[in-house]
């Protein structure tokens, strides 16, 4: 049985994860809008419908995700040689690592 | 069915608010009409609004309820914005597009040190005060400071670490003390660094952990120093080398936010003076964050902007305490 459960939903800021929903449920937020949460879990659902959150199977999730990491990794590659080199890096950009989600 | 006061030898009180409860109290809420429970509450990082606008290498001050972000990247800007507890609205523009840059104070009474904008090099060697309203008061904190941070108040500040850029030397160990009106060089702390934490009261008490540190190189570390007035000590190392990373409290009473280890993270950890433990993890990894100052502990603060992606959401932190739990049926 799965321990987590996928779902994208867009942060609008204030009350979002409310500080009691995070004393209940552990949360894990990734490129795409797309939020871990615990699986078989009433609060975890209510927050899921109280976010207006569109559920996703972990495949689902892993699309948009990787969706979002290639692009990233695209942008970065882009970047002029000077921006990359780690002793000049301004705010240490690096480029983004692949990211593999688990159930 | 045994009754509660069979079990208990105490019937549960009832009352009008929590005022004289213990912990582990049942009590019964005659104002709302409901069974409430006194229970050790966890940490935790709840989302709160969003600035208005998204970046990194920002600036922060103030509390989590009359917070101010300021600066940032990329791109660059010079936008002020200040919170109120629930939503971000824009104040008075900082003098030049800044990022890279040191904060520390109230938000009526912030002090804005050095910096760079990657864009018009040199670091910056200036400060400036916001009054709530705009930024004026420019002094020379007499040196450049790529990467340094500041600790205190706008009245009582400790600028730590940073120099110049360009050049291959911008982690230094020096620090600047500044009275309101003039800087002045204090006593230099051991280990070179900038993009660092800070946290502290004023120029009597302050705390650094980690950041940038070896010559002209982004190699972190997990190095605290104390400041007491004069000197620097070392304190307890981070358990992680951390760096580009951010916190706010006092030397005895801090927390330390994300940051890079080298990779964004979501870690937050709590030192007390002489031990750090772990506390609720931020929902994403984030790393040149900003911070409040909280209210020189760790029972209320938040973090704002970051990286990766440019992030314009706030986190706020709500400390370990014993608090009330309604009791529900389901």
């Amino acid at each position: 049985m799965a321990n987590y459960q996928y779902s994208v939903a867009t942060n609008w800021g204030k009350g979002f994860i409310t500080h009691k929903d995070a004393s209940k449920l552990e949360f894990t937020s990734f490129p795409g809008n797309v939020w871990k949460v615990n699986a078989n879990n009433q609060d975890a659902n209510r927050w899921i419908a109280g976010v207006a959150g569109e559920r996703k199977t972990l495949a689902e999730a892993q699309a948009i995700v990787d969706a979002e990491v290639t692009q990233s990794q695209a942008d970065w590659d882009a970047l002029p040689a000077d921006q990359k080199a780690p002793t000049v890096g301004f705010e240490s950009v690096t480029r983004p690592e692949d990211i593999t989600l688990t159930e | 069915m045994a009754e509660y006061r069979e079990i208990q030898g105490a019937a549960v009180q009832s009352l009008a608010s929590s005022t004289g409860t213990i912990e582990g109290q049942i009590w019964y809420d005659n104002v709302n009409g409901a069974f409430k429970l006194q229970t050790f509450l966890s940490a935790s990082w709840a989302s709160g609004g969003n600035m208005p606008y998204a970046g990194y290498t920002n600036a922060g001050a103030g509390t989590l309820t009359a917070g101010l972000s300021w600066g940032g990247s990329f791109p660059v800007v010079s936008t002020t914005a200040e919170y109120d507890g629930s939503t971000w609205t824009t104040g008075g523009s900082y003098p030049v597009s800044i990022a890279n840059h040191g904060g520390t104070g109230s938000q009526t009474e912030a002090l804005s040190v050095t910096g760079l904008n990657p864009g018009a090099p040199p670091a910056r060697s200036d400060a400036f005060e916001y009054n709530g309203t705009s930024w004026g008061s420019p002094t020379s904190v007499g040196r450049q400071g790529f990467g340094m941070k500041v600790l205190g108040t706008q009245t009582s500040a400790v600028a730590t670490g940073g120099g110049p850029y360009p050049g291959p030397t911008y982690n230094t160990n020096d620090t600047e003390l500044y009275d309101g009106s003039s800087w002045t060089a204090g006593n230099p702390f051991s280990t070179i660094r900038s993009f660092h934490s800070t946290g502290g009261v004023n120029q009597t008490s302050g705390i650094i952990v980690g950041g940038r540190s070896a010559p002209g190189t982004e190699t972190a570390i997990n190095a605290v120093e104390e400041y007491d007035g004069t000197s620097w000590t070392a304190g307890t190392v981070y358990p992680t080398v951390v760096k580009e990373c951010n916190g706010w409290g006092a030397t005895n009473d801090f927390i330390q936010a994300g940051g890079s280890v080298p990779t964004a993270t979501d870690a937050c950890a709590i030192y007390d003076g002489s031990t750090w433990t772990s506390t609720a993890s931020m929902p994403a990894a984030r790393t040149l964050n900003a911070t409040s100052m909280g209210t020189y502990n760790t029972q209320s603060g938040m973090t704002f902007g970051g990286s990766p992606p440019a992030l314009n959401t706030t986190l706020e932190f709500t400390g370990a305490q014993v608090g009330t739990q309604t009791i529900t049926t389901t």
